[in-house]
Parts: C-alpha cells; structure tokens; sequence
C-alpha cells in the first residue's frame, strides 16, 4: 500500500496535461451551469456604476491583448453592458497597454451595441485609441485635459467634433474611472485619485488580484473585477433572474475554470499524499 | 569621457528637478494665502476667504452628506464628491447637524469643516501660481478666471503665492517624456532592423525567421491601414486587418498563455510539499482561497475573502514597503550614475 502511494508523487506529467486539458474541454461539450454568487469587490464595482449620474462620462482604460482574452474579456463584456444599460456615456483610452488593446475593445463593444442598437457612437462612447507614452505622465495629461493627451480618436477624428467629448474635457467631467488590463497600473489610484479623489475600478487577471485587493480596505478601490470569476459574478448581478441572459465570455468560461482548479488542488493533494508516503517509509527504515 | 559626463551630468540634472519638485512647496510657503475663493473681481484680483476649523467630523457609508452649491442650492452628495471649499451639512446617527466648509485636510472618513473668519484681497502678479486645491491637499495650476466663487455656498479652495518656478517646468519635462518615449520606439525598431538584416546579410543559423520577421512587419502595416474603418466596410485592407488581429495574432495569444495552465498544473504538482510548517500553512491558505472563490461553500468563501483582505493585504503592503525600499536605493544609485552599466568602461 505505502508502495502505491510513494508512486503517486511520480506520476508522468503527460497524464496531468491531460487531466488539466479535459477538465478545461468536456464543460465545452457537455453544458454545465454552476451557481454563482457575487463577491464584495464585485458588488462593489457594480452598485458603483449602479449609482452613477449619466451627465458625467466614464474612463475606461482598456490594454487587453488576446494573451489575457480569457479573463479580460467577459468583464469588459459586463461593463460596457452596465453603461449602455445605464445610458452613462463612457471613454475608452488605453495608456501604455498592449497597442492592441483597441482593437479588442471595440469588438466588444459591437457584440454589446447589437443588444442596444440606438447607442450612438460619439454621443454614448468614444474610443481614443492607444497612447504610448503612458504612466502617470499621461494620465496627469488626461486629467487636465483630455483632449490635449488624446487628440483625435482611433478613426482620426478630432475630438471636438464629437458630441460627447465636447463635454468631457478633463477629470471633472469623468465619474469613474475603470482600468480593465491583464496587471491595471496602480498609478491611477496614486496620481489621480489620490489627488483628485475620483473613484478607480480594476478588473485584472486572477493571478495580479492578491496585490489589488489591499486598494479595497482603505477605499482607495471601489471594487474589482478578479478574472473571469469576476464577470460571471457581475453577470449575475445583471441578470439575476434569467440565467439564459448570461453571456458573457466570464459566464462561458466559469465551468472550465472550476474544474481546472479543482484538478489543481487534487493533483497537490495527492502529491503531498505521495510525499507524506514516502517520508514514513524513511522513518520506519530508520527504525528498522 | 565627455560623454560619459555629459551622461552622468544629464542624469543628475534630470533627477534633481523632480527630487526638488517633489520637496519644495509650488508657492513660497510664508507668502501664500490659502483659503475659499470669495469673488474674483479680476483676473490680477481675488478675494479670498481665511478658514478657521470649527469641527472635525468621521464620515461612515450611513453619513448623510448635503451639499450646499455656489448658487445656494441643496444637494445630497456622496463622500468621494466632496472637495476642499464644499459647503455641507452633516447629519450624523444621532441627528446633530455639523455645517461648515471642507477644508483640505479632510479625507474620505474624517471631514475637517470651517468657518470664514476674515477676507483677504490677493494682488495675482506674474509671478503668482493660482492653485485650486483637490482632495487631500494637491492642488493643479489654473488661471484666476476659471476659478468658482461664491459667498453663499460651495466655491474653489484657492492657494495664492509666489511659485518657485519648479512646478511651471513640469508641463515641459513631460513633453520631454513624450518625446523620449517616441524615440525609444525608433530606436527599438532601428534595433531590430539591425539585428535581423544582420542575420540574413551572414546567413546564420535559422536567418529564414528574419526574412519572416520582415515579411510580418510589412503586413502588419499594411493590416494596420485597415484599422478603424467600419464593420460593414468592403475594403480588403479592412480584411486584412482583421485577419490579422482576429485569426491571427488573437489565436496566437491566447495559445502561448494558455500554455501557462499546463506549467501551472505540473509545478504545482511537483513542488507544492508540504516540507515544513510554513509551507504546510501556505498550501492550506492557497488551497482555502482557491475553493473560495469557485463558490463551493460560503463558510469557504467568507473565510477566503478574509484570508486576502486582511492577511494577504497586510503582507502585499509590507512587501511593497520593501520593494520601495529598494527602488529608491536602485533610484538613488542610477540618479548619481553609481551603478555601473553594460558600456561604463568603455568610450561609447
């Protein structure tokens, strides 16, 4: 028996890609729904732009690439849904992110702008494009004023000759401001609302989320957004009494990660089995 | 050698403006006047109402905050709305009113509240720096026009003195920032050049990936020519454009950090043991906060927001102490040119 357990600690790591691979397939093939339930840091980003006025924008700095797709993509998913819902008007910058970062925006943007056709871009959203100075340098520009930072949008179009960045010109104007980025930099809460006190919302990867959560206690953060777990917790909270509503990439992606986790955890568990196996057989010979 | 000094010269110049920057106040301390803008009959004159602190009042998420605006009007305000110069009214739990003006060393749990006790006219000559003050005593530049005056209500917190020219530099050095960053985006890609031209020029080994190299720099441009024009637009650069970004480059991305799962999965397995108490104790809290956040249970999951805003939040802040720490003295070293670089020794 001990024999059989020392071995579990060598087990080949083929059969744990396999494990972790099917673990993250089959909820893919065989639908399967989990329950939910929102966490305080997403409670806490979602009562935010719950209680937001709409005559002020949002700053959405959004620096996803396809490397982080997975986790940032449901919760740009769920928060450009709250704003259309909501009528806020919101503005996409990306401030030293991946130069992609636009790009991928604006597809999620036109997956959300087919539930609501009547938004109009220029008067419900802009997007600025990709700024590659970045750093505070950059968001202390924006703040005094956006339109000297960001010129034109990312079609080219001058900035004044859109209806909602005519009234948006530096952080008076904005209510929020939300960084949705693999590792959102913490220079905004240092050099924007630790001077101008404007509220900041992160929705980071799982991994960068133990350096974001201290932000949360001293109030400096209203809430996060942790990875895809994050979206399905805010997808609930947007549609909470229909569960076929909920589709959001973070939605999709909870099962897979669920269960991936959980394959994790096992493999450590029955490793530490294997390790603790192998420490009595040590000892027992020592007594021998 | 002069380079090297020229280098080093540069480099303490640099720093020694936004060490000074950061010390020196914006305006000369003894010659400032600070207070809640009055009117401002002209753009040379501002009058300037002098606060003393009547009240320090703790702010809950329960405080009922209203807001008196600088037309007289009443609004109910959140906490993080609230600036310097605010007129307000707080009900606090036991149904005591606190009225007075926000002063600026209030924060979001305590608010310091004041009342005008003297006027002051301030001439604002050419070399006064006119700052409207923010939350928590930082204040930005602005022109004595654009202030919000009012006798009556809510009005701009003002800081008027002579400036120690430091902060009227900064706009400047940002630019240089701009312009420094743009260069470095030449030269990044001068650097390329260079190293992939080489590689085909002497056919080393595998020079064919730099032949792709260039093939995938010329078609990402031409891509990018398509980027920004509208979804129902028949362009084929707009095709290129997405296929490059959609079926390729996102695909791509998400392959190699998917990647990172597997390694994950592996490492795990092998060197998560449980060795000693501390890592016994480090794979108990790990494996309670990973269960917490897949909603299992919701004892698993009280105890797992716990664990990371309490535990987690006190050793993330004691190792960014350290880290800072350390950046300053790496700062320190790179500032006085202490630190010796790949090209220190020789002429460059």
């Amino acid at each position: 028996m001990l024999d059989f357990l020392i071995k579990l600690q060598t087990i080949d790591r083929r059969w744990i890609y396999l494990a972790v691979g099917l673990a993250c397939v089959v909820p893919f093939i065989v639908p399967m729904r989990l329950t939910v339930r929102p966490s305080q840091e997403t409670i806490g980003v979602y009562k935010t732009i719950e209680n937001l006025p709409r005559d002020k924008a949002v700053l959405i700095d959004s620096g996803w690439d396809a490397g982080s797709l997975g986790e940032n993509m449901g919760q740009a998913e769920v928060i450009v849904e709250h704003l259309f819902r909501r009528r806020v008007p919101f503005v996409v910058i990306n401030i030293g992110g991946s130069p992609q970062g636009p790009q991928f925006m604006n597809a999620v943007i036109d997956k959300i702008h087919k539930r609501y056709p009547d938004r109009k871009y220029g008067i419900d959203w802009v997007n600025l494009g990709y700024n590659q100075v970045g750093g505070w340098v950059t968001m202390t520009l924006a703040a005094k004023d956006l339109h000297k930072a960001f010129p034109r949008d990312y079609k080219g179009t001058k900035v004044n000759e859109l209806p909602l960045m005519r009234k948006t010109r530096n952080i008076d104007d904005i209510s929020l401001i939300c960084c949705i980025n693999y590792s959102p930099s913490e220079e905004w809460i240092g050099f924007i609302h630790g001077v101008y006190g404007t509220p900041i919302a992160f929705a980071c990867a799982g991994i960068q989320s133990t350096s974001e959560y201290r932000y949360i206690p001293s109030k400096q953060l209203v809430g996060l957004l942790v990875s895809a777990r994050g979206s399905a917790e805010y997808d609930v909270l947007l549609h909470p009494n229909k569960s076929e509503d909920r589709t959001s990439k973070g939605t999709e992606l909870i099962v897979p990660l669920t269960y991936g986790h959980l394959v994790i955890i096992f493999g450590v568990v029955i490793g530490n089995i294997g390790y603790l196996a192998e420490r009595r057989r040590k000892r027992l010979r020592r007594w021998e | 050698m002069w380079k090297k000094r020229l280098i080093t010269a540069v480099t303490f110049l640099g720093g020694i403006y936004f060490f000074l920057e950061f010390v020196i106040p914006a305006t000369i301390p003894w010659q400032t006047t600070s207070g809640i803008v009055l009117s401002v009959p002209s753009d040379k004159k501002v009058e300037v109402g002098l606060v003393s602190k009547n009240a320090s009042v703790p702010i809950t998420e329960k405080t009922v905050i209203k807001r008196k605006t600088h037309t007289g009007e009443i609004e109910i305000a959140s906490p993080v709305s609230i600036h310097p110069g605010d007129m307000v009214i707080i009900k606090n739990l036991s149904g005591k009113e606190s009225i007075g003006i926000v002063m600026p060393q209030s924060s979001q749990r305590r608010l310091i509240l004041g009342d005008v006790t003297k006027h002051k006219m301030v001439e604002v000559r050419d070399n006064s720096l006119v700052r409207r003050m923010r939350s928590r005593g930082s204040g930005e530049v602005v022109a004595a026009t654009t202030l919000k005056a009012s006798r009556i209500g809510s009005a701009d917190w003002v800081q008027i003195g002579p400036t120690t020219y430091l902060s009227a530099w900064y706009e400047s050095v940002n630019d240089f920032f701009v312009v420094l960053g743009s260069l470095a985006w030449g030269m990044g890609l001068l650097s390329l050049w260079l190293v992939h031209s080489g590689n085909i020029r002497k056919r080393r080994p595998e020079w064919y990936l730099s032949v792709l190299f260039f093939a995938a720099v010329i078609v990402g441009s031409v891509a990018g020519a398509g980027f920004g024009a509208p979804e129902t637009s028949k362009e084929w650069t707009k095709r290129l454009s997405d296929i490059v970004l959609f079926d390729l480059l996102r695909p791509l991305g998400s392959t190699i950090f998917s990647l990172l799962t597997f390694y994950l999965a592996s490492a795990a397995y092998r060197s998560f043991k449980a060795k000693s108490r501390e890592a016994v104790l480090m794979m108990a809290s790990s494996i309670i906060v990973i269960l917490g956040q897949l909603s299992i249970h919701p004892t698993l999951t009280t105890t797992s927001t716990w664990i990371l805003y309490i535990i987690n939040s006190a050793s993330v802040r004691a190792l960014e102490f350290g880290l800072m720490l350390g950046a300053i003295a790496i700062g320190l070293r790179l500032w006085l040119s202490l630190e010796r670089g790949a090209f220190f020794d020789r002429e460059v």
